[in-house]
């Protein structure tokens, strides 16, 4: 067998590269999601019942991804679980006050 | 005429009992000690000094609300649990003393007997502070109590211009909303008013740090609280003993509104 010329050889590395799908680091992604979705907090009595019941399902959501991070991410896992309880325990009151005004 | 004399006398004797409590449990802090945290979950454990927060210092540079919400700082002493790899890896302190922001925090790969450790792990050491508080705070407007300084004329005038964004921490925001202001109605009859904005606490401290952890009612005066809890550390208590005005200054809260 005749060995691949080298730039053959990098065409194909170059190939199978694109052909992956690029994921966002797991992490990254999780922050992305959590700024996302915690970003409205000071706004959500402008946003409808709705609105925010979406939020809160988000944050449901994101919640077992970050719970499941490893070990090496301990500092990411406390950090996020905690300002994600704090948002979404903030959304549900802004969810009952909307309640609480129209019965 | 007489109520507001009753009412004085028995303010008085309030206090007294306020002042009596606090000085039974431990004695008042000093200016420079008021708000300060020591920290030693894990330090001496592992043969450091326990560390020492001041929240004199970093309140003059940034809001409640940032370290609070947004990097994730709990509001009972020792409770967020920071460890040394925590900041290592550029959060909690380390989300500022990262060698950038300010000087960097723990490393837990070598372990350099230098000063900047023990910048931090000064609790019980001779520690020369870049930071002295007298010279920091000298043109700080006076306040009665806590820290000696009315921090809010003290925002209000420009001395000091607390960030509230942290690039890499905080989440990028619209502008806020400003919520209405209101005054808290005294449920006890003959009572001053008590005035709160909460517009400006909202500055301060953001909306989900207050509730619902700290006032879950829903509806304004729904939840009832009394003096009493406050002093046991709960609802206005939880910032107003330790680090806002604390609550012998009875006035700054309990005072007529303007007409
Ligand atoms: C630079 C960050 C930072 C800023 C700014 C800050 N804090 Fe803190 N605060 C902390 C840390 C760190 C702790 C200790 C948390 C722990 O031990 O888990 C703390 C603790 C507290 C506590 C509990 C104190 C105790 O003795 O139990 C209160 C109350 C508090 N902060 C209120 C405030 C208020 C009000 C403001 C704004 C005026 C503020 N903090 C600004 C970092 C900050
Ligand atoms: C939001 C950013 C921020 C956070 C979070 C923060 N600091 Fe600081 N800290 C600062 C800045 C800015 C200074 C001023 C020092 C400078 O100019 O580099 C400072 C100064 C200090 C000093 C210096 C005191 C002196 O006079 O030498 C100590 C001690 C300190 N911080 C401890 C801590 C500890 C402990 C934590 C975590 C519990 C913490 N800080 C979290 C921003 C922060
Ligand atoms: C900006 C402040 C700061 C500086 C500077 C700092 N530390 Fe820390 N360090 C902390 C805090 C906060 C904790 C947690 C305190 C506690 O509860 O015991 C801690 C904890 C530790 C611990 C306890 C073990 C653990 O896993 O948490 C070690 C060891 C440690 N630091 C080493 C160092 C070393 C070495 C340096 C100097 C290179 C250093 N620290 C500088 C703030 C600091
Ligand atoms: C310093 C703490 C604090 C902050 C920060 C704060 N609040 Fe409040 N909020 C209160 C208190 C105290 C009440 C009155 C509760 C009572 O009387 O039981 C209240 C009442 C409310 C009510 C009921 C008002 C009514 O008229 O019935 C809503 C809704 C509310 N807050 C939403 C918010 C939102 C949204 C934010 C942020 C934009 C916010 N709060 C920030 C302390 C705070
Ligand atoms: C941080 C603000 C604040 C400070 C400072 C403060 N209070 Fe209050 N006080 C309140 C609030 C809020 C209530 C509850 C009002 C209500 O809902 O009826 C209250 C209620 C009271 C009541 C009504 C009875 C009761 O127990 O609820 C008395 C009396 C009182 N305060 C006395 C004092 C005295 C004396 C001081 C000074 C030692 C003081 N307060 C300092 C906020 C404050
Ligand atoms: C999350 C922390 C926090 C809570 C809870 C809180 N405060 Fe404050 N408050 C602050 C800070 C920070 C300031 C700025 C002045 C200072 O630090 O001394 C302030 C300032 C004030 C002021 C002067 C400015 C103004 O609003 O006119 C009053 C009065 C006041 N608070 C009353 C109250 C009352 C009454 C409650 C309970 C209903 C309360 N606060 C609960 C943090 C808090």
């Amino acid at each position: 067998m005749p060995r691949p010329s080298a730039s053959f050889s990098t065409a194909l590395l170059l190939f199978c590269l694109l052909l992956r799908p690029l994921p966002l680091p797991a992490v990254e992604e999780l922050k992305a999601e959590f700024d996302a979705v915690c970003g409205k907090t000071h706004n959500a009595l402008n946003l409808s019942a709705a609105e925010i019941n979406e939020l809160i399902g988000r944050c449901d959501a994101l919640k077992p991804r970050l719970e499941k991070l490893g070990p090496e991410r301990g500092t990411e896992r406390k950090v996020f679980l905690q300002r994600l309880k704090m948002c979404r325990e903030f959304y549900a009151f802004a969810l009952s006050t909307k309640e609480e005004n129209c019965p | 005429m007489k109520k507001s004399l009753f009412f004085t006398l028995f303010l008085l004797l309030l206090t007294g009992l306020a002042l009596a409590q606090t000085g039974l449990k431990k004695r008042r802090p000093l200016p420079h000690e008021y708000g300060r945290v020591e920290l030693n979950n894990f330090s001496e454990k592992a043969g450091r000094a326990p560390v020492v927060f001041d929240h004199w210092l970093h309140r003059a540079k940034f809001t409640c609300r940032l370290c609070h919400v947004d990097i994730g700082f709990a509001m009972q002493a020792g409770s967020t649990g920071i460890a040394a790899a925590d900041n290592e890896r550029g959060y909690y302190c380390g989300a500022c003393h990262n060698g950038r922001t300010s000087f960097a925090a723990c490393s837990t790969k070598d372990q350099p007997a230098t000063g900047t450790c023990d910048r931090c792990h000064s609790a019980g050491k001779k520690v020369t502070r870049h930071y002295d508080f007298r010279a920091f705070t000298e043109k700080l407007p006076r306040g009665r109590f806590g820290n000696g300084i009315d921090w809010e004329q003290a925002e209000a005038e420009g001395s000091i211009t607390p960030v509230d964004f942290l690039a890499g921490v905080s989440i990028k925001r619209e502008a806020l909303t400003p919520q209405k202001d209101f005054d808290l109605t005294a449920k006890v009859a003959g009572m001053p008013e008590i005035i709160f904005s909460h517009q400006k606490h909202t500055v301060w401290n953001g909306c989900e740090l207050c509730h619902p952890e700290i006032f879950l009612g829903v509806k304004k005066g729904k939840t009832q609280y009394s003096m009493t809890e406050i002093y046991e550390g709960k609802y206005c208590g939880v910032c107003h003993s330790s680090v806002a005005f604390p609550l012998i200054d009875c006035q700054r809260c309990h005072i007529k509104p303007v007409r």
